[in-house]
């Protein structure tokens, strides 16, 4: 099937599911997409803390460096030398000397925006060799993306057609992003899982409310589901493919019997010798105890009790993803503060409790969808589209958003 | 004794048990809270956050209960692929032992072999320990450090390393 007739028969709520697999789509959405008008995440301010710090990473599969630069400016730029196209910044992190980029190959020197900046024997040597007189040095630069901030959140874009940064988010998605940052942040570790799967199937996944009770059993196992929660769903106001949930803290005792009663599984409740991970404390100033939010295309800021963690998603290839986990805190936390973090952060991340079935879920889809042409169901509470009250767990809203850009985005172009 | 002969000693006993935990995650992991003392840490963390001192990884977890906890969930709740996991624990080296305390460090290797795939590395890293001896002089750890050299894992992390 044609890549075009494969985005015809998807809607956002049944998905070809050569959507996932197609390494013509994969290549579609390097451009339409990552190289597209959208804003990508790039890293967190605390990685670039001063100028000279930078970050390597990827907006899709291009590798791009962030660099902290004069007076507090961001730049991103391609890694890419211009010389032959070799990695110029070969460290995942960290500060350049005297902010020059040298690529080791042939010491072709880049400064922190990006620009050339001096090609050793350019001159050539008495009177031998030597760049061509045309050469002009300012001519030539790293491709820059344009950088900007929403809290602490760093994102690039390659598109002058993107909105700004703000726009692009929503008001909705700015307040989620600034409610969190309300104090100056510090990294305190980081982790990583390779997951086999498309990355649009994490995307889903990390939308997606209703599985939280019944694929996370850990919660139900040890009698902490609360499906009556005092839950909000919100979903961005423009393009629909962002979206945050929040609970708050439980104001009452809920009853778990009728959980019970939708699952499949048996479920004998057992006790936790030691509950301290699961104590909330003071941190943010709001009764928010659990905020996850997915922001198209490729991250997610949470704040699960005290685990407050970016997860960014590096498209690899079209059946394989990294999840990269940048768990930070505030810089006035104290040392227990810190210690409760860790606590909290054995909820999450490749080995929490509550989400070390998601890279399982997902490669199961991958291997599951191979085979005969098809297409997903996603119906939760299609009926009473969009509403954006309904408890968490129930509906599959946040899904079809991510679908209905993500389409909107792969079909521009095409005539329609 | 000699002090050589004494850490000698110190080495074939860090050594044993090691041997020992081995046997247990890879044989009866339900029992690997008994390798650790009542108030005994257990922490997984990248080679690359510790050497900047970020403190955050895979896991933390400070006593025992919290060890029993979470091998219950692994086994109760917790969904996972298929594996065999196999650990390889190199010989220890002894860097201080003070009283009833020993701290040692030794090289650790994981392999996964999942239902019809050829087997993986999973984990390559180093331990670092500090052990304690109970009432009947059997050591225990009061601390394991699971430092991973790679940044990376496949899929998950639920199984003890």
């Amino acid at each position: 099937m044609s890549t075009i007739r494969t985005l015809e028969h998807s809607t956002p709520s049944s998905i070809d599911y050569r959507v996932y697999d197609d390494p013509e789509i994969f290549a579609l959405e390097q451009e339409r997409i990552f190289r597209g008008p959208v804003w990508s995440f790039l890293g967190l301010s605390s990685e670039v803390p001063e100028e000279n710090c930078y970050k390597s990473t990827f907006v899709g599969e291009t590798p791009v460096v962030l660099v902290g630069g004069k007076d507090g400016a961001l730049h991103a730029w391609v890694n890419r030398c211009v010389h032959k196209g070799a990695k110029v910044c070969r460290n995942a992190r960290g500060r350049a000397e005297g902010g020059a980029f040298v690529c080791v190959y042939h010491q072709w020197a880049y400064d922190t925006t990006g620009a050339l900046r001096s090609v050793p024997y350019r001159r050539g040597m008495v009177g031998k060799g030597g760049m061509p007189a045309s050469f002009d040095i300012k001519a030539h630069r790293m491709m820059p993306l344009r950088v900007d901030k929403v809290g602490d959140m760093i994102f690039a874009t390659f598109s002058d057609e993107a909105p700004d940064l703000r726009s692009f988010l929503g008001p909705a998605m700015c307040r989620a992003i600034e409610r969190i940052f309300v104090r100056p942040t510090k990294v305190i570790g980081r982790v990583a899982q390779r997951i086999e799967a498309n990355w649009k199937l994490y995307a889903e996944n990390s939308r997606d409310s209703y599985h939280g009770g019944l694929l996370h059993l850990f919660y139900t196992t040890f009698g902490l589901w609360r499906p009556a929660q005092d839950s909000k769903a919100e979903i961005d106001e423009v393009y629909g493919f962002h979206n945050s949930f929040q609970i708050r803290k439980p104001q009452q005792a809920e009853d778990p019997q009728k959980h019970k009663e939708e699952t499949a599984r048996p479920l004998d409740a057992m006790t936790l010798l030691d509950p301290t991970l699961l104590e909330l404390r003071q941190d943010i100033g709001d009764d928010i105890s659990l905020s996850i939010q997915s922001i198209f295309p490729s991250v997610v800021l949470q704040q699960i009790g005290q685990a407050l963690a970016v997860r960014h998603m590096i498209v690899r290839e079209p059946g394989a993803m990294d999840l990269v986990w940048t768990y930070f805190g505030f810089q006035d936390d104290e040392e227990e503060m810190t210690r409760h973090r860790l606590r909290a952060i054995n909820m999450v991340g490749p080995a929490g409790y509550v989400s070390v079935e998601d890279g399982e879920a997902v490669e199961i889809c991958t291997d599951g969808i191979k085979g005969p042409d098809g297409h997903s169901l996603i119906l939760m509470d299609i009926e009473k589209a969009e509403n954006p009250t309904v408890p968490m767990g129930l509906d599959e809203n946040a899904v079809r958003g991510f679908w209905k850009g993500y389409l909107k985005l792969m079909r521009a172009g095409e005539g329609q | 004794m000699t002090g050589d002969r004494k850490m000698e000693g110190l080495a074939a006993a860090v050594d044993r048990f090691n041997t020992h935990y081995v046997y247990v995650v890879d044989n009866d992991v339900s029992s690997w809270p008994e390798c650790f003392a009542e108030d005994g840490g257990y922490h997984v963390l990248t080679k690359d956050s510790a050497s900047e001192d970020l403190p955050a990884g895979f896991l933390f977890f400070e006593r025992k209960p919290q060890l029993i906890d979470r091998i219950n969930a692994l086994l109760n709740a917790s969904i996972y692929p298929k594996a065999n996991l196999r650990h390889l624990i190199g010989a220890c080296k002894i860097h201080e032992a003070t009283g009833d305390r020993i701290k040692a460090t030794a090289p650790f290797v994981v392999y996964e072999s999942r239902e019809q795939e050829v087997p993986s590395v999973y984990a390559t890293g180093q331990y670092e320990d500090e052990f304690i001896r109970n009432e009947g002089g059997e050591l225990l750890l009061l601390s394991r450090r699971c430092v991973l050299d790679n940044d990376i894992v496949r899929t998950m992390m639920a199984l003890p390393l």
